[in-house]
């Protein structure tokens, strides 16, 4: 799929937003896998390049929030007054959800992709801060963390090179999380008209547009939505196998 | 009289990440009634893993017995599951090693030990409050009425291993199995604790088996010893012959290197070396890498355990001809 | 003992703030008055029970945790109070700590040369190639082979790892390293081949070492001197072959007969009865008294106070 996503001008050989009005509602045949919509546009190019927003969305929100959430987790777990604070502005932005809060910026920051990107990473940063401010806790009771004190360690060094490189484990996982999470908003963000404006691509105003034909062009909605779901399982399943190989791994062996 | 445990050619295979390897190898030992055996070893030597096989603790699908494990002559390890139910905590019961993990802190001790009573002699619950109060106050817990409503993290350690001991003998167990049972405990509560499990141990008529790393434990305690080394048992000795002429290079050197609390010494004897990985395999007999005996012959051929003397085995052929 | 003492500890106290059951704020006397000194090339052993507070010391000793009140004296300079913390930094170089856990003192992320660099790479101004001149010299030093450094620490066995964290307190030339209980958690095989590295480290660069421990017999293998703890006091002090052969207090007595011997002929004495105290709610006069064989009524009225029964001898029980 993300080979897809990169090389989609290759692949397809139509333009996905130049309308064609004399080929509109085809159902899927051979020269349009997908079929076309309302405006005689292919849906499978359109699916592709859609594919390329919605990864991309997908994975600078978990860089962003993970880079944002890791330098407050680190923070948090080292410095307890600043944890006092922080969490209570986590609980926060944790109790709003994301949808909703994403919907509330991407208002103040117009239509566009890395608006979407923002208030996204926003939404996510309390889930990676936690998880980072977790493992960093256990990590800072292990006597190793001790021995860099006495070798004259200060805090910086302690998170830089103790607490950060023993959180990248769990943060990873959670990281993939956020990737699918991502996704599946930003498809509910174009399918509610807020993020890329038509007649941009996205998996999610593909689906918005397909909604008012679909009893009688049911692939307009049906393969954004089956990409949607195939992007999302795959980040879940990458997650959990991540896990599985880092959790032994990561343990005190006996 | 016919013994109580019998383990014959015991060999546990674990399944690791580059396959099966062999945790315990060909080990047979006998218990008779009333006796108290002790086990020896370090750790990889296979002494916990052959005591969680009597009574089957292990993962089913990752551990594979074979052998034999008789009790009271019926074969422990083809025994139907609601057969070895009624043995578990009736007839067989078991200590471990650490107190902090092994009671549920969300339940009271009246309720941990009248668990056990319940499932095996059907108490209601006032009665098996009472047996509850009786057995903390066998195990000499003072103000044992209270006690027993409370929760365990109210309780030092050297108490909750005497609610531990409780349980294990609220129903009158013919055999004791104690893994580690003081080796989580400081100095003088272990002195407690050992003295405890004797005199239930002569009151009650059980046999124990105890398996610690300690020396001086083993010597205090047992009759009889098992040392174990890598999975297999290099020696079954009298206690007091064991201490006083170890035949086994192994069970000599572990002597020589234990710290003396009694005298004065410029340097400790090593064994030199480390323990081997349970996953190498090494040619002959196992300890012959660090051995100060060894011969061209021991890296040759895996030696047997040799008789060498009124019931003792050693599982060194130039030691067992020499004595 | 040789000219100044290389560590001077008068009165030390360190008292930790906690939470009761019901949610008070309580008081924990962790130290309570701890007084001691170790010579140049001296090793001090302190032997106690669990809640004695002998960890305690050996990381006040290092200033991992700041002193309550009492002086600690390192080389000459007070580390302790305000004043202190200027100087912990500079006296750094001279004091290291050996960790009991050879499972978790390591990162389990770091490659073994950066661990045991790490004190160098603090303390800066090393070019690569000495960097790794020394972390070799290290190695052998603690006898390990050079290949060791570029490995993780979960490729080692406990023993293997004890040495690499030993290696690591050396970096910086220390003259005084603290072992906290540094054999406990290994095979008894192991436990002798780690305390002759000792032994012999001392010999060759002239250390002194505050050994703590719980095992009395190990203890004595190392030890020239030896300090009993019991709830946070020391209760008795002296050479470690007096300490040994005629204790004076009853702890001392009680603790040594407790210890399991290798010797099935051995004449069983009864074991002490009670539980360690908590030190949350230490009861009026000496901390033993609730379960000393010998306690009078002025026992569990007065606290004893410590006095020197002999040079060099120290004693706190007032029927010693």
């Amino acid at each position: 799929m993300v080979a897809a996503a990169i090389l989609a001008p290759m692949i397809t050989q139509y333009d996905p937003v130049a309308m064609r009005v004399r080929l509109r509602f085809r159902a899927p045949q051979a020269a349009f896998p997908f079929g076309t919509d309302q405006f005689g546009r292919d849906i499978f190019t359109r699916v592709v390049y859609g594919a390329r927003l919605s990864l991309w969305i997908g994975l600078s929100t978990a860089l962003l929030s993970g880079l944002i959430g890791a330098l407050l987790g680190v923070l948090s777990a080292q410095y307890r007054k600043f944890d006092a604070l922080l969490m209570r502005l986590m609980d926060a932005l944790m109790a709003l959800p994301a949808i909703l809060l994403a919907i509330g910026l991407t208002a103040v920051l117009g239509p566009f992709t890395s608006s979407v990107i923002i208030a996204l990473s926003v939404a996510y940063i309390p889930r990676t801060a936690r998880i980072v401010r977790a493992s960093a806790l256990v990590t800072r009771e292990l006597e190793f963390i001790e021995a860099a004190r006495v070798a004259g360690a200060s805090n910086f060094r302690i998170m830089r090179r103790h607490l950060l490189p023993n959180a990248m484990g769990p943060l990873l996982v959670q990281s993939t999380f956020v990737f699918a999470y991502a996704i599946l908003a930003e498809a509910a963000l174009s399918f509610l008209g807020v993020g890329p404006s038509p007649p941009t691509p996205t998996w999610g105003n593909i689906i918005a547009e397909g909604r008012d034909h679909a009893v009688y062009a049911w692939w307009i909605m049906l393969f954004p939505g089956v990409a949607i779901s195939l992007a999302t399982l795959g980040m879940n399943l990458l997650g959990d196998g991540l896990r599985d190989t880092l959790d032994p791994r990561l343990k005190v062996e006996t | 009289m016919s013994n109580l445990l019998e383990i014959n050619n015991l060999t546990v295979q674990f399944r690791g990440e580059g396959g099966w390897f062999t945790a315990v190898d060909d080990v047979s030992l006998n218990l008779a009634q009333g006796e108290t055996l002790g086990i020896v070893g370090e750790s990889g030597s296979g002494k916990s893993v052959t005591a969680l096989s009597i009574l089957r603790l292990h993962a089913s699908s990752t551990t594979r017995p074979t052998g034999r494990i008789l009790y009271s002559g019926k074969d422990m390890l083809t025994m139907t599951p609601r057969a070895l139910r009624a043995i578990r905590g009736r007839e067989i019961a078991m200590i471990f090693q650490d107190p902090m993990s092994s009671l549920n802190p969300v339940l009271t001790i009246a309720d941990q030990i009248g668990e056990t009573l319940r499932i095996h002699q059907q108490l209601d619950a006032r009665t098996s409050r009472q047996r509850a109060i009786e057995l903390l106050e066998l195990v000499r817990i003072p103000d044992a009425r209270r006690r027993v409503d409370e929760y365990p993290h109210r309780l030092s350690g050297g108490m909750r291993q005497r609610v531990m001991i409780a349980i294990a003998i609220a129903c009158q167990p013919r055999l004791l199995i104690a893994d580690e049972p003081t080796t989580a405990l400081d100095v003088t509560i272990q002195a407690q604790i050992l003295d405890l499990l004797r005199d239930l141990q002569s009151s009650l008529g059980m046999s124990v088996v105890l398996i610690s790393h300690d020396m001086g434990v083993i010597a205090e305690f047992a009759r009889r010893v098992i040392v174990m080394y890598a999975g297999r048992v290099v020696e079954t000795s009298g206690v007091s012959e064991l201490f006083r002429k170890p035949l086994h290079p192994y069970t000599e050197g572990l002597l020589a290197a234990i710290p003396k609390l009694d005298i004065d010494v410029d340097r400790l004897p090593t064994i030199k070396g480390s323990i081997p990985d349970p996953t190498q395999a090494i040619p002959g007999c196992r300890y012959s890498p660090r051995c100060a005996i060894v011969v061209p012959q021991c890296r040759v051929e895996a030696p047997a355990l040799l008789p060498a003397g009124a019931s003792r085995f050693a599982r060194c052929p130039p030691r067992v001809a020499t004595s | 003992m040789s000219a100044a003492p290389v560590i001077s500890v008068q009165d030390l106290v360190k008292v930790f703030p906690v939470r009761g059951d019901r949610g008070e704020k309580l008081l924990l006397r962790a130290v309570n008055r701890v007084s001691f000194e170790i010579g140049d090339g001296e090793t001090l052993g302190l032997v106690g029970e669990s809640g004695s507070g002998k960890s305690t010391i050996g990381r006040l000793l290092v200033g991992l945790i700041p002193v309550t009140s009492g002086s600690v004296t390192l080389f000459g300079e007070r580390i302790d109070g305000k004043a202190g913390e200027k100087h912990i930094s500079s006296v750094r170089r001279r004091v290291q700590f050996v960790f009991q856990d050879p499972y978790g003192s390591l990162n389990p992320r770091m490659r073994v040369d950066d661990c045991i660099a790490e004190p160098l790479d603090i303390a800066g101004g090393m070019t690569r190639k000495d960097r790794a001149d020394r972390i070799a010299e290290l190695l052998e030093t603690v006898g390990l082979p050079r290949s060791c450094a570029d490995r993780y620490p979960h490729e080692f066995s406990g023993g293997q790892r004890q040495r690499i964290g030993i290696a690591r307190a050396l970096a910086l030339q220390p003259e005084f390293i603290v072992c906290d209980e540094p054999v406990s958690a290994l095979d008894v095989s192991m436990q002798a081949q780690i305390v002759n590295l000792l032994l012999d480290l001392q010999d060759r660069f002239g250390l002194s070492y505050l050994f703590i421990a719980h095992d009395l017999a190990v203890v004595r293998s190392i030890a020239k001197r030896v300090a009993v703890m019991y709830a946070g006091s020391i209760i008795e002090q002296g050479p470690k072959g007096d300490i040994y052969r005629h204790p004076r207090h009853p702890y001392t007595r009680a603790l040594l007969d407790a210890v399991p011997r290798p010797d099935p002929e051995r004449e069983r004495k009864p074991a002490l009865a009670g539980e360690i105290p908590s030190i949350l709610d230490p009861p009026p006069g000496c901390t033993f008294s609730a379960r000393c064989p010998l306690a009078t009524e002025h026992c569990r009225i007065e606290p004893p106070i410590p006095r020197e029964v002999e040079p060099g001898r120290m004693v706190a029980c007032h029927l010693a």
